[in-house]
């Protein structure tokens, strides 16, 4: 047998795989995200009826998730492989089992499914209808076809392909633990997922659950929420999407400190989604040229 | 007999969820059957109807078509008869134009009376259609309307909308494959096989041939041989490890739903099988949708002895067991492990610290907390329960403070394990050293049939709860709509009543329901015609006839179990004949003493006749009896009573002549009448039993 896929290999393979499908290749946005939907490749670029394709990785930082590096399975960050498809092609499914046979796994030999998940980030007023990927147990990849984003219904319906690039990577290597992971090599001395990530998540893990200023958190929550909605009145996309991300990241570390009672934080995501929605809108429509600035003075 | 075909539809989709196949498909067979009734035959223009499916295709396949549908006649309308008629009673111009426009000659019309006065009328016979051109025209927006509890888009059409992407249509008519109009599609004679095994087209030549095709592409289209065929893999590898697998139904009805081609995987937890049954079953049967397999201990009672083996029904035909096992079996462990590290969190507190955070939790919107509600349970349960024999308040009062606990426990809270409120607490509360009765209680609140008065009690005040403040905040059940399950809830709440043969009052327990929650008041009318509506219907669904359950909860609507009693002991007496004649003799008083403003007894100085003096000695001999029967709740006996007046009652009705002239002796004979009919009224209004013919 030939050596399995380091995960550095899996990540060159399914891009190189989505490349060639007509995929532009982008990279992680420049701030925490819960998952690969919230880089403004997926949220904003499927809010119209252009055509987008693209695959990107990204950092999926979740402070709940976070286990101090003593859990196999879980962890605070871990690596999606997103791509989008708009509109979503006839072959999606087939499609998509491509990529993983170009991984090397022979499909007909495992058992493959697509196990019905109803997709949904409250928190980007997002929803979706498609599967769980499940190959012999183990759910690889989230296939949903967006029907709603920002709180908008979609022009043109596109397919998102989540994988989860350590799932992938353990099933390849037949390791048990996303930290035992091969991840490459450095001057051919070989290096685990462990080896470059234990001190990010033994510290974050900290962070998330014990140092996390709760009213700093809060603060800055409340400072971003109206940050955004004044950018989105100045008409100003990216700075105002930006500020949603921050915030929902704020959100996700007052979760795991436990600052948030149960019916707080339905309401907390309700903020973030409006915020989200506004960004959606004016994405949609451009900027409301009827509001009059405040402070703008008018030429006599 | 006109010439038949065998109809075939398959509709070929991307894995469509589970539990909405069956339904679908019956839906769409229901519409076809009723565009093919339409078709004007005499009996029905259809043989059998084949209903099958597997995630990737809606199949209905109907047998014996007739080939063409039939003529019909009909009338349309033209003019009015003024303009089409002239004075000499020819037809105008204007007549001769409408019947050319038809295609039809003068002949065919006719004056005819409309609601608007006369018109002409042509009388036009439409053309054998092919039933072929019929199906292509109805097909596309049948299938468009198949209900779904959730719909996609999957182009760019709004109207499009499926539960996941239509990816073929595989459609004949015989031999002939139906086109119709499909947006992106064209509808032809080709399917597809399993996914993986049989990946390349297959052309069905005729529908006969469409079952054993799929067969021969690892595709088992019809649900019922797939579950024999789960079930025997299932029942093989039991049987290879000297074991057998836990039924469990509604997985079985799952799984049969989510595979085309059923294969038994065999795995082995290793260490793993200290949880708790409930946990490890709920663990894999919600994750993996596997069977948890215990020893075979042949005809033995008791707990099953479990084992480290599971099973795992797959989709793969060429499945290499030894590959495919071990992720299976790492992912068993890992959910394991998670409820493990769950349960051992959980004891650490233990459930008394939550109780204190219940306070933090809200339990309705605007009613109040969870600590709330643990506190009202307490003392409605309290009070429900001084009543009942046996009832031990203690056990009680403890089972209810910790009762909601566990929807604060780390398991509970968890997706997969919410199905195991009840039952987490219940196995926590007994490692913290309760009595047994106690977790009984805890572990039996949700469910329909709880083992002692305690448990049943706690069943019961945590319905009435859910059910008074969802009244009150406003979202009580609405035709097809009951999204928080009341009107399940007040069914549990009868039976568990009946059952457990309680003796509980409705309009009390109501009340002090509301007194508890403080407020909603203004709703208690709303919410007892809703219990007692439940009421009705379950003793109905206890095959007591509708008009029974009537008589009886007109007069004993208070209180399920005396309700039922009195209807069980209808049915113990079984002389439905004579009550009916008890009946009609009731509706006869009812009608004609329902005027009299009050009942005293009849004045004994104004009988006239010896029927009337005898039908109230009987009544008057009878009473103390009636009465004390009724004490100690001996319907039987009661009605036996009751009946023993009827010879009396005829006999007066016989001879007896009760609206006389003179107006004492008439209200005399009314109050007689009535004071019988109250004697009865003690039992059921028999006035309200329906009287055939």
């Amino acid at each position: 047998m030939s050596k399995p896929l380091s995960f550095q290999e899996i990540i060159l393979r399914l891009q190189d795989y989505w490349i060639d499908k007509g995929c532009i290749l982008m990279q992680p946005y420049s701030s925490e995200v819960g998952a690969g939907t919230f880089n403004p490749a997926s949220f904003l670029r499927v809010l119209d009826e252009r055509p987008w394709r693209c695959v990107y990785v990204e950092p999926a930082k979740r402070p709940r998730d976070a286990r101090y590096a003593e859990n196999p399975l879980r962890v605070y960050q871990h690596w999606q492989m997103q791509v989008i498809l708009k509109p979503a092609p006839e072959d999606s499914q087939e499609l998509y089992l491509g990529s993983l046979r170009a991984l090397g796994i022979p499909l007909e030999r495992h058992d493959l499914r697509f196990t019905e998940d109803d997709w949904e980030s409250p928190t980007l007023g997002a929803w979706g209808l498609g599967w769980q990927v499940e190959l012999d147990g183990i759910e690889i990849t989230q296939f949903t076809y967006f029907q709603q984003v920002g709180g908008l219904d979609l022009p043109v319906i596109p397919v998102e392909y989540t994988y989860g690039l350590e799932r992938i990577a353990m099933f390849l290597q037949g390791v048990e633990s996303i930290f035992d992971i091969t991840w490459g090599g450095v001057d051919g001395k070989q290096m685990t997922w462990g080896d470059v990530f234990l001190r990010n998540e033994k510290d974050f893990s900290a962070y998330s659950f014990e140092e996390a200023d709760t009213d700093y958190l809060r603060r800055a929550f409340d400072h971003y929420e109206e940050e955004c909605a004044r950018l989105v009145k100045k008409g100003l996309l990216m700075p105002a999407y930006d500020a949603v991300v921050k915030c929902s990241h704020f959100f996700n570390l007052l979760d795991a400190r436990g600052a948030i009672s149960v019916t707080e934080r339905a309401a907390t995501i309700l903020r973030v989604r409006k915020l989200a929605m506004a960004v959606a809108k004016l994405y949609v429509e451009g900027p409301d040229t009827d509001s009059d600035p405040e402070g703008e003075v008018k030429d006599a | 007999m006109p010439e038949t075909r065998t109809f075939l539809l398959e509709i070929g989709t991307e894995e469509i969820p589970a539990s909405y196949l069956e339904p679908a498909v019956s839906w769409l067979a229901d519409e076809l059957k009723k565009k093919l009734d339409a078709l004007g035959y005499p009996g029905k223009p259809y043989g059998e109807i084949r209903k099958m499916w597997t995630p990737r295709r809606l199949t209905l396949i109907v047998e014996d078509i007739p080939l063409m549908t039939l003529r019909k006649s009909y009338l349309t309308q033209g003019p009015p008869a003024k303009v089409a008629k002239d004075a000499d009673g020819n037809w105008t111009k204007a007549a001769k134009k409408f019947a050319e426009r038809h295609g039809v000659d003068e002949s065919a019309l006719s004056i005819e009376e409309s609601e608007k006065g006369s018109y002409v009328f042509a009388k036009i016979i439409s053309k054998e259609e092919k039933t072929y051109d019929f199906l292509a025209d109805s097909l596309p927006s049948i299938i468009f309307k198949i209900p779904f509890p959730r719909r996609m888009r999957w182009l760019k059409y709004k109207s499009v909308t499926f539960a996941r992407p239509i990816r073929w249509l595989c459609c004949l008519f015989g031999d002939e494959p139906v086109k119709f109009q499909f947006p992106e599609l064209t509808p032809s004679n080709q399917t597809f096989g399993h996914r993986f095994a049989h990946p390349e087209p297959i052309t069905i030549d005729h529908p006969d041939e469409y079952v054993q095709k799929l067969k021969d592409a690892s595709v088992i289209v019809d649900p019922a041989e797939r579950r024999k065929q789960i079930v025997a893999e299932l029942e093989k590898a039991a049987k290879e490890l000297d074991c057998k697998f836990l039924r469990n139904d509604e997985l079985l009805e799952e799984v049969v739903n989510l595979v085309e081609f059923p294969r038994a995987l065999v795995c082995d937890l290793g260490a793993y099988t200290d949880l708790p049954l409930p946990v490890l079953t709920a663990a894999l049967a919600k994750h993996q949708r596997a069977f948890v397999v215990v020893k075979d201990t042949g005809w033995g009672w008791g707990d099953p002895q479990l084992t480290s083996y599971f099973l795992v029904v797959t989709n793969s035909p060429n499945l290499d067991p030894d590959l495919a096992r071990t992720w299976f079996e790492r992912m068993a462990v890992s959910r394991l492990e998670d409820a493990d590290f769950f349960i051992k969190e959980d004891l650490k507190k233990g459930l008394e610290p939550l109780i204190e955070e219940e306070s933090r939790v809200e339990w309705v919107k605007g009613i109040g907390t969870l600590s709330d509600k643990t506190r009202w349970l307490t003392e409605l349960g309290t009070s429900l329960g001084t009543n009942i024999d046996g009832f031990d308040k203690e056990t009680y009062i403890r089972a209810a403070y910790l009762a909601k606990a566990d929807l604060l426990t780390n398991l509970v809270r968890e997706k997969e394990f919410t199905s195991l409120q009840g039952i987490a607490g219940a196995i926590y509360a007994e490692k913290m050293g309760e009595k047994p009765e106690v977790c009984n209680a805890i572990g039996q609140q949700y469910t329909n049939s709880p083992s002692s008065n305690e448990s049943a009690i706690l069943a019961i005040s945590d319905r009435l709860l859910n059910i008074a403040a969802t009244f009150i905040v406003g979202k009580p059940p609405k035709g097809s709509s009951d999204p928080f399950a009341l009107r399940r809830q007040a069914a549990a709440i009868m039976k568990i009543i009946v059952d457990r043969e309680l003796p509980l009052n409705l309009s009390a327990a109501l009340d002090r329901t509301i007194q508890l929650i403080g407020k909603g008041e203004e709703k208690r009318g709303a919410i007892y015609t809703f219990l007692t509506d439940r009421l009705r219907l379950f003793l109905t669904d206890q095959d007591f006839a509708y008009d029974w359950v009537d008589a009886v909860l007109a007069v004993a609507g208070d209180e399920p179990y005396d309700a039922y009693q009195r209807l069980a002991a209808f049915r113990e007496l079984d002389k439905g004949e004579e009550f009916r004649l008890v009946a009609v003799g009731q509706k006869r008083v009812a009608n004609i003493t329902r005027e009299l403003a009050d009942t005293p007894d009849p004045d004994t100085s104004l009988f006239g006749q010896e029927e009337e003096e005898a039908l109230w000695k009987e009544s008057e001999l009878i009473r103390p009896k009636l009465d004390a029967a009724l004490d100690k709740r001996n319907y039987r006996k009661a009605l036996e009573l009751l009946l023993s007046l009827r010879p009396a009652i005829d006999k007066f009705f016989d001879e007896v002549f009760v609206m006389v002239e003179d107006e004492k002796i008439r209200t005399n004979r009314l109050h007689l009448l009535a004071a019988v009919r109250n004697e009865f009224l003690k039992v059921a209004d028999f006035s309200r039993i329906v009287v055939e013919g």
